[in-house]
Protein backbone atom coordinates (compact mmCIF):
# COMPACT_ATOMS: atom_id res chain seq x y z
CA UNK A 1 0.00 0.00 0.00
CA UNK A 2 2.81 2.35 0.94
CA UNK A 3 4.74 1.69 -1.99
CA UNK A 4 1.75 2.39 -4.46
CA UNK A 5 1.09 5.39 -2.27
CA UNK A 6 4.70 6.60 -3.03
CA UNK A 7 4.68 5.81 -6.71
CA UNK A 8 1.72 7.29 -7.32
CA UNK A 9 1.26 10.29 -5.44
CA UNK A 10 4.45 11.28 -4.45
CA UNK A 11 6.70 13.77 -5.93
CA UNK A 12 9.37 11.45 -7.89
CA UNK A 13 11.35 13.93 -9.67
CA UNK A 14 15.45 13.45 -9.27
CA UNK A 15 16.46 14.28 -5.31
CA UNK A 16 12.61 13.97 -4.05
CA UNK A 17 13.64 13.05 -0.77
CA UNK A 18 12.20 12.50 2.33
CA UNK A 19 12.51 16.49 2.87
CA UNK A 20 10.53 17.71 -0.23
CA UNK A 21 7.98 15.20 0.39
CA UNK A 22 7.53 15.90 4.03
CA UNK A 23 6.60 19.40 2.77
CA UNK A 24 5.11 18.32 -0.16
CA UNK A 25 2.17 16.30 2.91
CA UNK A 26 2.12 19.42 4.61
CA UNK A 27 0.88 20.99 2.12
CA UNK A 28 -1.61 18.88 0.76
CA UNK A 29 -2.77 18.47 4.41
CA UNK A 30 -2.86 22.29 5.08
CA UNK A 31 -4.74 22.62 1.65
CA UNK A 32 -7.49 20.05 2.90
CA UNK A 33 -7.99 21.53 5.98
CA UNK A 34 -8.08 25.23 4.22
CA UNK A 35 -10.92 23.94 1.84
CA UNK A 36 -12.99 22.22 4.81
CA UNK A 37 -12.70 25.94 6.62
CA UNK A 38 -13.44 27.45 3.61
CA UNK A 39 -16.77 25.67 2.90
CA UNK A 40 -18.12 24.09 5.92
CA UNK A 41 -17.85 26.81 8.18
CA UNK A 42 -18.18 29.77 5.72
CA UNK A 43 -15.23 31.59 6.66
CA UNK A 44 -13.68 34.59 3.95
CA UNK A 45 -11.66 33.42 1.58
CA UNK A 46 -8.70 35.27 2.94
CA UNK A 47 -8.75 33.28 6.05
CA UNK A 48 -8.84 30.10 4.49
CA UNK A 49 -5.63 30.95 2.67
CA UNK A 50 -4.20 32.38 5.88
CA UNK A 51 -5.17 29.10 7.59
CA UNK A 52 -3.67 26.97 4.50
CA UNK A 53 -0.47 29.42 4.80
CA UNK A 54 -0.61 28.68 8.75
CA UNK A 55 -1.14 24.93 9.09
CA UNK A 56 1.45 24.09 6.17
CA UNK A 57 4.32 26.25 7.55
CA UNK A 58 4.16 25.15 10.84
CA UNK A 59 3.77 21.52 10.13
CA UNK A 60 7.21 21.37 7.72
CA UNK A 61 8.98 23.36 10.64
CA UNK A 62 7.51 20.87 13.26
CA UNK A 63 8.30 17.60 11.08
CA UNK A 64 12.20 18.88 9.65
CA UNK A 65 13.77 19.49 12.50
CA UNK A 66 13.28 15.70 14.05
CA UNK A 67 13.90 14.19 10.18
CA UNK A 68 17.46 16.38 10.35
CA UNK A 69 17.78 14.79 13.82
CA UNK A 70 17.32 11.01 13.28
CA UNK A 71 18.17 10.76 9.88
CA UNK A 72 21.41 9.56 10.64
CA UNK A 73 19.46 7.21 12.74
CA UNK A 74 17.02 5.58 10.17
CA UNK A 75 20.21 5.12 8.48
CA UNK A 76 21.38 3.35 10.44
CA UNK A 77 17.99 0.86 10.66
CA UNK A 78 17.82 0.95 14.17
CA UNK A 79 14.38 1.73 13.55
CA UNK A 80 12.03 1.21 15.97
CA UNK A 81 14.11 3.68 18.10
CA UNK A 82 14.37 6.29 14.79
CA UNK A 83 10.85 5.82 14.54
CA UNK A 84 9.75 6.42 18.57
CA UNK A 85 12.50 9.40 18.71
CA UNK A 86 11.31 11.29 15.26
CA UNK A 87 7.69 11.22 16.09
CA UNK A 88 8.15 12.08 20.05
CA UNK A 89 10.38 15.19 18.55
CA UNK A 90 8.23 15.98 15.77
CA UNK A 91 4.97 15.94 18.62
CA UNK A 92 7.26 18.56 20.94
CA UNK A 93 7.89 20.63 18.63
CA UNK A 94 4.48 21.16 17.04
CA UNK A 95 3.37 21.35 20.07
CA UNK A 96 5.91 24.02 21.56
CA UNK A 97 5.15 25.93 18.18
CA UNK A 98 1.38 26.12 18.61
CA UNK A 99 1.42 26.94 22.21
CA UNK A 100 4.06 29.63 21.37
CA UNK A 101 1.84 30.98 18.20
CA UNK A 102 -1.35 31.32 20.58
CA UNK A 103 0.57 33.19 23.32
CA UNK A 104 2.40 35.59 21.20
CA UNK A 105 0.80 35.59 18.14
CA UNK A 106 -1.71 38.91 17.97
CA UNK A 107 -3.20 37.33 14.59
CA UNK A 108 -6.42 34.96 14.53
CA UNK A 109 -4.83 31.45 13.75
CA UNK A 110 -6.90 28.87 12.75
CA UNK A 111 -9.74 30.81 11.66
CA UNK A 112 -11.93 27.80 12.56
CA UNK A 113 -11.29 27.88 16.01
CA UNK A 114 -12.39 30.66 18.42
CA UNK A 115 -9.30 32.97 19.31
CA UNK A 116 -7.69 33.41 21.30
CA UNK A 117 -8.36 30.01 22.20
CA UNK A 118 -9.79 28.86 25.71
CA UNK A 119 -7.71 26.30 25.87
CA UNK A 120 -4.20 27.07 23.95
CA UNK A 121 -2.85 23.15 25.72
CA UNK A 122 -6.15 21.49 23.76
CA UNK A 123 -5.37 23.46 20.33
CA UNK A 124 -1.49 22.52 20.32
CA UNK A 125 -2.28 19.44 21.14
CA UNK A 126 -4.85 18.99 18.39
CA UNK A 127 -1.70 20.36 16.10
CA UNK A 128 0.87 18.16 17.01
CA UNK A 129 -1.13 15.23 16.73
CA UNK A 130 -1.73 16.04 13.45
CA UNK A 131 1.91 16.83 12.73
CA UNK A 132 2.46 12.57 14.21
CA UNK A 133 0.24 11.56 12.12
CA UNK A 134 1.70 14.00 8.95
CA UNK A 135 5.07 12.50 10.04
CA UNK A 136 4.87 8.84 10.28
CA UNK A 137 2.92 8.21 7.07
CA UNK A 138 6.27 9.90 5.28
CA UNK A 139 8.83 7.96 7.93
CA UNK A 140 7.14 5.11 6.47
CA UNK A 141 7.68 5.79 3.05
CA UNK A 142 11.06 7.29 3.74
CA UNK A 143 11.59 3.53 5.02
CA UNK A 144 10.32 1.28 2.96
CA UNK A 145 11.91 3.26 -0.28
CA UNK A 146 15.27 2.78 1.96
CA UNK A 147 14.60 -0.81 1.86
CA UNK A 148 13.55 -1.21 -1.71
CA UNK A 149 16.94 0.31 -2.41
CA UNK A 150 19.09 -1.43 0.14
CA UNK A 151 17.76 -5.27 -1.48
CA UNK A 152 18.79 -4.03 -5.04
CA UNK A 153 21.93 -2.94 -4.20
CA UNK A 154 22.67 -6.28 -2.53
CA UNK A 155 21.21 -7.99 -5.51
CA UNK A 156 23.97 -6.44 -7.85
CA UNK A 157 27.17 -5.70 -6.43
CA UNK A 158 27.38 -7.58 -3.16
CA UNK A 159 26.53 -11.04 -5.19
CA UNK A 160 29.42 -10.32 -7.55
CA UNK A 161 31.64 -9.15 -4.36
CA UNK A 162 30.92 -12.47 -2.53
CA UNK A 163 31.67 -14.45 -5.78
CA UNK A 164 35.37 -13.06 -5.99
CA UNK A 165 35.90 -12.84 -2.67
CA UNK A 166 35.60 -16.69 -2.61
CA UNK A 167 38.63 -17.02 -5.64
CA UNK A 168 40.82 -14.66 -7.18
CA UNK A 169 39.69 -14.58 -10.83
CA UNK A 170 43.68 -14.11 -11.42
CA UNK A 171 44.39 -17.75 -10.10
CA UNK A 172 41.99 -18.93 -12.38
CA UNK A 173 43.23 -17.89 -15.25
CA UNK A 174 47.37 -18.04 -14.34
CA UNK A 175 45.93 -21.82 -13.75
CA UNK A 176 44.11 -22.49 -16.89
CA UNK A 177 47.98 -21.30 -18.65
CA UNK A 178 49.88 -23.85 -16.68
CA UNK A 179 47.89 -26.40 -17.52
CA UNK A 180 47.75 -25.27 -21.20
CA UNK A 181 51.47 -25.68 -20.73
CA UNK A 182 51.78 -28.97 -19.38
CA UNK A 183 49.41 -30.74 -21.47
CA UNK A 184 52.27 -31.32 -23.85
CA UNK A 185 55.15 -31.34 -21.74
CA UNK A 186 54.05 -33.85 -18.90
CA UNK A 187 49.84 -34.69 -19.61
CA UNK A 188 49.76 -36.52 -16.64
CA UNK A 189 50.51 -33.50 -14.32
CA UNK A 190 47.94 -32.01 -16.23
CA UNK A 191 45.22 -34.22 -16.20
CA UNK A 192 46.10 -34.38 -12.09
CA UNK A 193 46.12 -30.34 -12.01
CA UNK A 194 42.78 -30.32 -13.71
CA UNK A 195 41.21 -32.74 -11.00
CA UNK A 196 42.29 -30.92 -8.13
CA UNK A 197 41.16 -27.51 -9.84
CA UNK A 198 37.50 -29.46 -10.19
CA UNK A 199 37.72 -30.36 -6.69
CA UNK A 200 38.15 -26.70 -5.67
CA UNK A 201 36.10 -25.06 -7.56
CA UNK A 202 33.54 -27.90 -6.73
CA UNK A 203 33.18 -26.62 -3.02
CA UNK A 204 34.18 -22.67 -3.90
CA UNK A 205 30.89 -22.23 -6.06
CA UNK A 206 28.84 -24.11 -3.73
CA UNK A 207 26.06 -21.43 -2.34
CA UNK A 208 25.41 -23.40 1.13
CA UNK A 209 28.14 -22.92 3.42
CA UNK A 210 27.68 -25.65 5.20
CA UNK A 211 29.79 -27.27 8.18
CA UNK A 212 32.34 -29.98 7.27
CA UNK A 213 35.67 -31.33 9.39
CA UNK A 214 38.47 -29.47 9.34
CA UNK A 215 39.91 -32.69 8.35
CA UNK A 216 37.91 -32.04 4.94
CA UNK A 217 38.64 -28.51 5.17
CA UNK A 218 42.76 -29.28 5.09
CA UNK A 219 42.28 -31.60 1.80
CA UNK A 220 40.78 -29.02 0.00
CA UNK A 221 43.33 -26.99 0.59
CA UNK A 222 46.50 -29.42 -0.22
CA UNK A 223 44.82 -29.60 -3.67
CA UNK A 224 44.45 -25.99 -4.12
CA UNK A 225 47.88 -25.97 -2.71
CA UNK A 226 49.06 -28.59 -5.51
CA UNK A 227 47.48 -25.64 -8.16
CA UNK A 228 49.88 -23.15 -6.83
CA UNK A 229 52.87 -25.32 -6.56
CA UNK A 230 53.06 -26.23 -10.09
CA UNK A 231 52.96 -22.36 -11.38
CA UNK A 232 55.32 -21.40 -8.49
CA UNK A 233 57.28 -24.50 -8.18
CA UNK A 234 59.88 -24.10 -5.55
CA UNK A 235 59.29 -21.32 -4.38
CA UNK A 236 56.23 -22.20 -2.69
CA UNK A 237 56.80 -24.42 1.08
CA UNK A 238 54.05 -25.28 3.22
CA UNK A 239 54.15 -26.24 6.58
CA UNK A 240 51.55 -28.07 8.24
CA UNK A 241 51.47 -29.16 11.98
CA UNK A 242 47.82 -30.46 12.78
CA UNK A 243 47.03 -31.94 16.21
CA UNK A 244 44.93 -35.07 15.78
CA UNK A 245 41.91 -33.41 17.96
CA UNK A 246 41.69 -30.77 15.35
CA UNK A 247 40.83 -32.85 12.87
CA UNK A 248 37.53 -33.82 13.80
CA UNK A 249 36.61 -30.12 14.20
CA UNK A 250 33.67 -28.73 12.43
CA UNK A 251 34.48 -25.60 10.38
CA UNK A 252 32.27 -23.58 8.15
CA UNK A 253 33.32 -24.94 4.51
CA UNK A 254 36.21 -22.65 2.46
CA UNK A 255 37.76 -21.51 6.12
CA UNK A 256 41.06 -22.29 5.38
CA UNK A 257 41.56 -22.34 1.89
CA UNK A 258 41.20 -18.32 1.11
CA UNK A 259 44.01 -17.64 4.05
CA UNK A 260 45.90 -19.21 2.41
CA UNK A 261 45.33 -18.19 -1.12
CA UNK A 262 45.98 -14.74 0.51
CA UNK A 263 49.23 -15.80 2.10
CA UNK A 264 50.16 -17.18 -1.01
CA UNK A 265 49.14 -13.97 -3.23
CA UNK A 266 51.22 -11.49 -0.56
CA UNK A 267 53.53 -13.70 1.03
CA UNK A 268 55.23 -15.78 -1.86
CA UNK A 269 54.18 -14.51 -5.48
CA UNK A 270 56.11 -10.85 -4.75
CA UNK A 271 59.48 -12.48 -3.87
CA UNK A 272 61.53 -14.58 -6.24
CA UNK A 273 63.12 -17.00 -3.54
CA UNK A 274 59.43 -17.63 -2.25
CA UNK A 275 58.97 -18.96 1.07
CA UNK A 276 57.59 -20.95 4.19
CA UNK A 277 53.42 -20.50 4.53
CA UNK A 278 52.69 -22.53 8.10
CA UNK A 279 49.48 -23.94 8.88
CA UNK A 280 48.88 -24.93 12.68
CA UNK A 281 45.99 -26.34 13.84
CA UNK A 282 44.85 -27.16 17.43
CA UNK A 283 42.45 -27.72 20.00
CA UNK A 284 42.85 -26.52 23.60
CA UNK A 285 40.35 -25.77 26.29
CA UNK A 286 37.62 -26.45 24.25
CA UNK A 287 38.56 -24.20 21.34
CA UNK A 288 39.92 -24.68 17.67
CA UNK A 289 42.72 -22.98 16.82
CA UNK A 290 44.11 -22.20 13.47
CA UNK A 291 46.94 -19.88 12.54
CA UNK A 292 48.59 -19.50 9.12
CA UNK A 293 50.88 -17.26 8.58
CA UNK A 294 53.65 -16.22 5.33
CA UNK A 295 56.33 -14.33 5.13
CA UNK A 296 56.68 -10.46 4.27
CA UNK A 297 58.43 -9.57 1.01
CA UNK A 298 61.34 -7.80 2.17
CA UNK A 299 61.10 -4.53 -0.07
CA UNK A 300 58.26 -2.77 0.20
CA UNK A 301 58.23 -2.67 -3.91
CA UNK A 302 57.93 -6.29 -3.99
CA UNK A 303 54.75 -6.37 -2.01
CA UNK A 304 51.33 -6.76 -3.77
CA UNK A 305 49.71 -3.55 -3.45
CA UNK A 306 46.94 -5.16 -1.13
CA UNK A 307 43.64 -3.16 -0.96
CA UNK A 308 43.16 -5.66 2.27
CA UNK A 309 39.19 -6.05 1.08
CA UNK A 310 40.07 -9.87 0.21
CA UNK A 311 41.27 -9.72 3.94
CA UNK A 312 38.27 -8.12 5.08
CA UNK A 313 35.71 -10.02 3.13
CA UNK A 314 37.45 -13.35 4.50
CA UNK A 315 37.46 -12.20 7.87
CA UNK A 316 33.24 -10.96 8.11
CA UNK A 317 32.21 -14.28 5.79
CA UNK A 318 34.18 -16.14 9.02
CA UNK A 319 32.93 -14.13 11.65
CA UNK A 320 29.10 -14.27 10.30
CA UNK A 321 29.89 -18.29 9.81
CA UNK A 322 31.30 -19.49 13.27
CA UNK A 323 29.12 -16.80 14.84
CA UNK A 324 29.44 -14.85 17.67
CA UNK A 325 32.11 -16.33 20.10
CA UNK A 326 35.22 -16.36 17.38
CA UNK A 327 38.26 -14.32 17.55
CA UNK A 328 40.67 -13.85 14.69
CA UNK A 329 43.77 -11.97 14.90
CA UNK A 330 46.28 -10.52 11.97
CA UNK A 331 49.68 -9.31 13.18
CA UNK A 332 51.56 -8.03 10.75
CA UNK A 333 55.23 -7.87 11.59
CA UNK A 334 58.50 -6.81 9.62
CA UNK A 335 59.25 -10.46 8.75
CA UNK A 336 56.01 -12.46 9.32
CA UNK A 337 52.41 -11.71 8.20
CA UNK A 338 50.30 -13.68 10.70
CA UNK A 339 46.17 -14.53 10.95
CA UNK A 340 44.63 -16.55 13.53
CA UNK A 341 41.43 -18.05 14.74
CA UNK A 342 40.13 -18.21 17.50
CA UNK A 343 36.16 -20.68 17.32
CA UNK A 344 34.47 -22.26 20.19
CA UNK A 345 34.87 -25.89 19.64
CA UNK A 346 32.04 -27.32 17.49
CA UNK A 347 31.47 -30.94 17.85
CA UNK A 348 30.25 -33.30 15.28
CA UNK A 349 28.04 -34.46 17.48
CA UNK A 350 26.75 -30.90 18.14
CA UNK A 351 26.53 -29.93 15.21
CA UNK A 352 24.03 -30.49 12.63
CA UNK B 1 64.25 -13.42 -34.62
CA UNK B 2 65.35 -12.92 -31.59
CA UNK B 3 62.23 -13.80 -29.17
CA UNK B 4 62.84 -12.61 -25.38
CA UNK B 5 60.21 -14.27 -23.10
CA UNK B 6 60.09 -12.81 -19.88
CA UNK B 7 57.58 -14.76 -17.00
CA UNK B 8 58.38 -15.74 -13.22
CA UNK B 9 56.57 -19.10 -14.06
CA UNK B 10 58.51 -21.57 -15.41
CA UNK B 11 55.24 -23.17 -16.79
CA UNK B 12 54.51 -20.15 -18.60
CA UNK B 13 57.54 -19.76 -20.21
CA UNK B 14 57.42 -23.07 -21.08
CA UNK B 15 54.29 -23.17 -23.11
CA UNK B 16 55.19 -19.14 -24.78
CA UNK B 17 58.31 -21.42 -26.26
CA UNK B 18 56.57 -23.93 -27.31
CA UNK B 19 53.81 -22.24 -29.20
CA UNK B 20 56.91 -19.34 -30.53
CA UNK B 21 59.01 -22.00 -31.72
CA UNK B 22 55.96 -23.81 -33.39
CA UNK B 23 55.25 -20.48 -34.92
CA UNK B 24 58.31 -19.30 -35.82
CA UNK B 25 61.05 -22.64 -36.25
CA UNK B 26 64.35 -20.73 -36.77
CA UNK B 27 63.73 -18.35 -33.68
CA UNK B 28 66.25 -18.04 -30.86
CA UNK B 29 65.00 -18.09 -27.85
CA UNK B 30 66.04 -16.31 -24.25
CA UNK B 31 64.12 -16.63 -21.04
CA UNK B 32 64.22 -14.17 -18.23
CA UNK B 33 62.28 -14.40 -14.85
CA UNK B 34 61.52 -10.83 -13.74
CA UNK B 35 61.52 -7.39 -14.99
CA UNK B 36 65.77 -6.57 -14.14
CA UNK B 37 66.41 -10.11 -15.48
CA UNK B 38 65.20 -9.05 -18.98
CA UNK B 39 67.27 -5.57 -18.96
CA UNK B 40 70.39 -7.90 -18.28
CA UNK B 41 68.75 -10.52 -21.04
CA UNK B 42 68.47 -7.58 -23.41
CA UNK B 43 71.86 -5.87 -22.64
CA UNK B 44 73.11 -9.42 -23.52
CA UNK B 45 71.33 -10.67 -26.34
CA UNK B 46 69.45 -7.64 -28.29
CA UNK B 47 66.42 -9.50 -29.00
CA UNK B 48 63.96 -7.89 -31.34
CA UNK B 49 60.70 -9.08 -29.54
CA UNK B 50 60.05 -9.05 -25.87
CA UNK B 51 57.22 -10.94 -24.53
CA UNK B 52 56.31 -9.22 -21.01
CA UNK B 53 54.66 -10.89 -17.98
CA UNK B 54 53.30 -7.65 -16.30
CA UNK B 55 53.25 -9.41 -12.35
CA UNK B 56 56.72 -10.13 -11.08
CA UNK B 57 58.32 -10.24 -8.29
CA UNK B 58 61.56 -7.77 -7.86
CA UNK B 59 60.78 -5.52 -11.11
CA UNK B 60 57.32 -6.08 -12.54
CA UNK B 61 56.81 -6.06 -16.52
CA UNK B 62 55.55 -1.44 -16.88
CA UNK B 63 58.57 -0.69 -15.28
CA UNK B 64 60.51 -3.03 -17.02
CA UNK B 65 59.50 -2.11 -20.54
CA UNK B 66 59.75 1.75 -19.10
CA UNK B 67 63.41 1.03 -19.21
CA UNK B 68 63.36 -0.31 -22.01
CA UNK B 69 61.72 2.38 -24.13
CA UNK B 70 64.97 4.32 -22.97
CA UNK B 71 67.21 2.59 -25.26
CA UNK B 72 68.35 3.77 -28.66
CA UNK B 73 66.76 0.85 -30.33
CA UNK B 74 64.58 -0.66 -28.39
CA UNK B 75 63.14 -4.25 -28.82
CA UNK B 76 59.61 -4.51 -29.14
CA UNK B 77 57.34 -5.27 -26.31
CA UNK B 78 53.96 -7.37 -25.91
CA UNK B 79 52.79 -7.54 -22.48
CA UNK B 80 50.99 -10.87 -21.46
CA UNK B 81 48.95 -11.18 -18.33
CA UNK B 82 46.15 -13.81 -16.92
CA UNK B 83 43.71 -11.54 -15.66
CA UNK B 84 44.08 -8.03 -14.95
CA UNK B 85 40.85 -5.71 -15.83
CA UNK B 86 42.58 -2.44 -15.40
CA UNK B 87 45.77 -3.20 -17.49
CA UNK B 88 43.94 -4.40 -19.93
CA UNK B 89 41.83 -1.28 -20.38
CA UNK B 90 44.69 0.79 -20.38
CA UNK B 91 46.52 -1.18 -23.11
CA UNK B 92 43.45 -0.87 -25.13
CA UNK B 93 42.85 2.90 -24.52
CA UNK B 94 47.00 3.36 -25.34
CA UNK B 95 46.77 0.87 -28.31
CA UNK B 96 49.82 -1.36 -26.45
CA UNK B 97 49.60 -4.91 -27.76
CA UNK B 98 49.14 -7.63 -25.67
CA UNK B 99 48.19 -10.92 -24.67
CA UNK B 100 45.71 -12.93 -22.45
CA UNK B 101 46.81 -15.97 -21.20
CA UNK B 102 45.87 -18.96 -21.55
CA UNK B 103 47.65 -17.42 -24.86
CA UNK B 104 46.33 -18.37 -28.39
CA UNK B 105 48.17 -19.10 -30.86
CA UNK B 106 46.45 -17.41 -33.81
CA UNK B 107 46.80 -13.96 -31.53
CA UNK B 108 50.08 -14.75 -30.97
CA UNK B 109 50.78 -15.25 -34.12
CA UNK B 110 49.14 -12.07 -35.35
CA UNK B 111 51.14 -10.30 -32.92
CA UNK B 112 54.34 -11.96 -34.09
CA UNK B 113 53.45 -10.37 -37.37
CA UNK B 114 53.25 -6.58 -36.18
CA UNK B 115 56.31 -4.83 -34.80
CA UNK B 116 55.16 -2.59 -32.12
CA UNK B 117 57.46 -0.38 -29.91
CA UNK B 118 56.43 0.85 -26.38
CA UNK B 119 57.23 4.18 -25.39
CA UNK B 120 57.63 5.31 -22.17
CA UNK B 121 55.11 7.98 -22.44
CA UNK B 122 52.29 5.33 -22.95
CA UNK B 123 53.60 3.40 -20.34
CA UNK B 124 53.45 6.40 -18.10
CA UNK B 125 49.63 6.73 -18.97
CA UNK B 126 48.88 2.90 -18.54
CA UNK B 127 50.34 3.64 -14.83
CA UNK B 128 48.65 6.69 -14.66
CA UNK B 129 45.26 4.82 -15.33
CA UNK B 130 45.89 2.05 -13.21
CA UNK B 131 46.40 4.65 -9.99
CA UNK B 132 49.34 2.82 -10.37
CA UNK B 133 52.03 5.18 -10.72
CA UNK B 134 54.44 3.74 -7.85
CA UNK B 135 58.10 5.02 -7.81
CA UNK B 136 60.45 2.78 -10.03
CA UNK B 137 62.28 -0.10 -8.00
CA UNK B 138 64.94 0.88 -10.41
CA UNK B 139 67.01 3.40 -12.18
CA UNK B 140 68.38 2.67 -15.33
CA UNK B 141 71.20 4.42 -16.99
CA UNK B 142 72.07 4.06 -20.84
CA UNK B 143 75.51 3.66 -21.66
CA UNK B 144 76.80 2.47 -24.78
CA UNK B 145 73.60 0.81 -25.62
CA UNK B 146 73.58 -1.08 -22.56
CA UNK B 147 71.09 -0.77 -20.11
CA UNK B 148 72.58 -0.81 -16.29
CA UNK B 149 69.89 -0.68 -13.42
CA UNK B 150 70.60 0.56 -9.98
CA UNK B 151 68.25 -0.42 -7.06
CA UNK B 152 66.52 2.38 -5.67
CA UNK B 153 67.08 0.80 -1.99
CA UNK B 154 70.78 1.11 -2.75
CA UNK B 155 70.90 4.40 -3.76
CA UNK B 156 72.22 6.66 -1.04
CA UNK B 157 71.67 9.89 -2.85
CA UNK B 158 71.46 11.79 -5.96
CA UNK B 159 72.95 15.08 -6.45
CA UNK B 160 72.50 17.58 -9.15
CA UNK B 161 75.78 18.49 -10.98
CA UNK B 162 75.37 20.48 -13.48
CA UNK B 163 72.91 19.70 -16.51
CA UNK B 164 72.91 16.12 -14.60
CA UNK B 165 71.44 14.49 -11.72
CA UNK B 166 74.92 12.06 -10.15
CA UNK B 167 73.02 9.13 -8.65
CA UNK B 168 75.40 7.56 -5.71
CA UNK B 169 75.44 4.22 -4.24
CA UNK B 170 78.17 3.24 -1.26
CA UNK B 171 80.30 2.02 -4.73
CA UNK B 172 78.63 3.56 -8.13
CA UNK B 173 78.12 7.07 -9.23
CA UNK B 174 76.07 7.26 -12.72
CA UNK B 175 74.63 10.08 -14.38
CA UNK B 176 70.66 10.56 -15.27
CA UNK B 177 69.08 13.35 -17.09
CA UNK B 178 65.74 13.22 -14.70
CA UNK B 179 65.30 15.93 -12.25
CA UNK B 180 65.69 16.46 -9.08
CA UNK B 181 62.68 17.66 -8.70
CA UNK B 182 60.53 14.88 -10.20
CA UNK B 183 63.07 12.44 -8.16
CA UNK B 184 62.34 14.05 -5.42
CA UNK B 185 58.63 13.61 -5.86
CA UNK B 186 58.84 10.16 -6.84
CA UNK B 187 60.62 8.99 -4.16
CA UNK B 188 59.32 10.99 -1.66
CA UNK B 189 58.72 8.00 0.95
CA UNK B 190 62.38 7.39 0.92
CA UNK B 191 64.25 10.33 0.12
CA UNK B 192 64.88 13.57 2.10
CA UNK B 193 65.81 16.95 0.70
CA UNK B 194 68.80 18.30 2.00
CA UNK B 195 70.33 20.65 0.05
CA UNK B 196 68.74 22.99 -2.95
CA UNK B 197 71.21 20.60 -4.71
CA UNK B 198 70.75 16.99 -3.12
CA UNK B 199 68.07 14.32 -1.70
CA UNK B 200 69.28 11.61 0.58
CA UNK B 201 67.74 7.92 1.34
CA UNK B 202 66.11 8.34 4.89
CA UNK B 203 67.54 4.34 5.40
CA UNK B 204 71.17 5.26 4.20
CA UNK B 205 71.68 8.52 7.11
CA UNK B 206 73.58 7.67 10.02
CA UNK B 207 73.45 11.34 11.95
CA UNK B 208 74.41 14.83 11.18
CA UNK B 209 77.70 16.62 12.51
CA UNK B 210 78.78 20.35 12.59
CA UNK B 211 81.62 21.06 10.51
CA UNK B 212 84.62 23.47 11.93
CA UNK B 213 82.98 26.03 9.08
CA UNK B 214 79.87 26.07 11.62
CA UNK B 215 77.87 23.99 8.47
CA UNK B 216 75.74 20.87 9.51
CA UNK B 217 76.66 17.81 7.21
CA UNK B 218 74.88 14.47 7.19
CA UNK B 219 76.70 11.66 7.46
CA UNK B 220 75.23 8.38 5.18
CA UNK B 221 76.10 4.52 5.94
CA UNK B 222 78.79 3.40 3.81
CA UNK B 223 79.55 6.73 2.52
CA UNK B 224 83.24 8.44 3.37
CA UNK B 225 82.05 12.05 1.89
CA UNK B 226 79.27 14.34 3.99
CA UNK B 227 77.14 16.03 2.54
CA UNK B 228 76.03 19.66 3.38
CA UNK B 229 72.72 20.51 5.12
CA UNK B 230 71.83 24.08 3.64
CA UNK B 231 70.51 26.31 6.38
CA UNK B 232 66.74 26.04 5.05
CA UNK B 233 66.67 22.70 5.84
CA UNK B 234 68.67 22.09 8.31
CA UNK B 235 65.72 21.61 11.11
CA UNK B 236 63.60 19.42 9.26
CA UNK B 237 66.57 17.01 8.93
CA UNK B 238 67.33 17.38 12.27
CA UNK B 239 63.98 16.45 13.33
CA UNK B 240 63.84 13.33 11.05
CA UNK B 241 66.91 12.27 12.71
CA UNK B 242 65.29 12.77 16.26
CA UNK B 243 61.93 11.38 15.10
Amino acid sequence: MIRTLRKRYLLRFKGAGIFSNTVFVAVIFALMSALVVYRALGVTLFSAASEFVQIALLMSAATFVPIRLSYRVIQRQSLLIAVIISLATAGAVAFGLTLTVAHYYPWPIFPSLPWPPSEPHLVAMQVSLMTILVYSLVIQIAVSARRERMARRMNTSNRMKALQARIRPHFFFNTLNSVASLIRSDPESAEKAIEDLADVFRVVIRADRKLVSLAEEIEIAKQYLNIEKLRLGERLTVEWHTSEDALNAKVPSMTLQPLLENAVYHGIEPSMTGGVVTVDCSCEDERLHILVTNPVPELKSERHKGNKVALKNIQERLKRQFGGDVRINIRDTRERFNISIDAPLMHPRLAK
Amino acid sequence: MKVLIVDDEKLARERLKQLVSGLVPDTELFEASNGREALFAVNASHPDLVLMDIRMPIMDGLESAMHLSHMENPPSVIFTTAYDQHAVAAFEVNAVDYLLKPIRKDRLETALGKVSSVSAQQIRQIQGEQELASPRSHISVQLRGQITVIPVSEIAYFMADNKYVRVCTPTERHYIEDSLVSLEQEFEDRFLRIHRNAIVSIAHIRGMEKQPSGRWHVRLKDVDETLEVSRRHTAAVRSWIKG
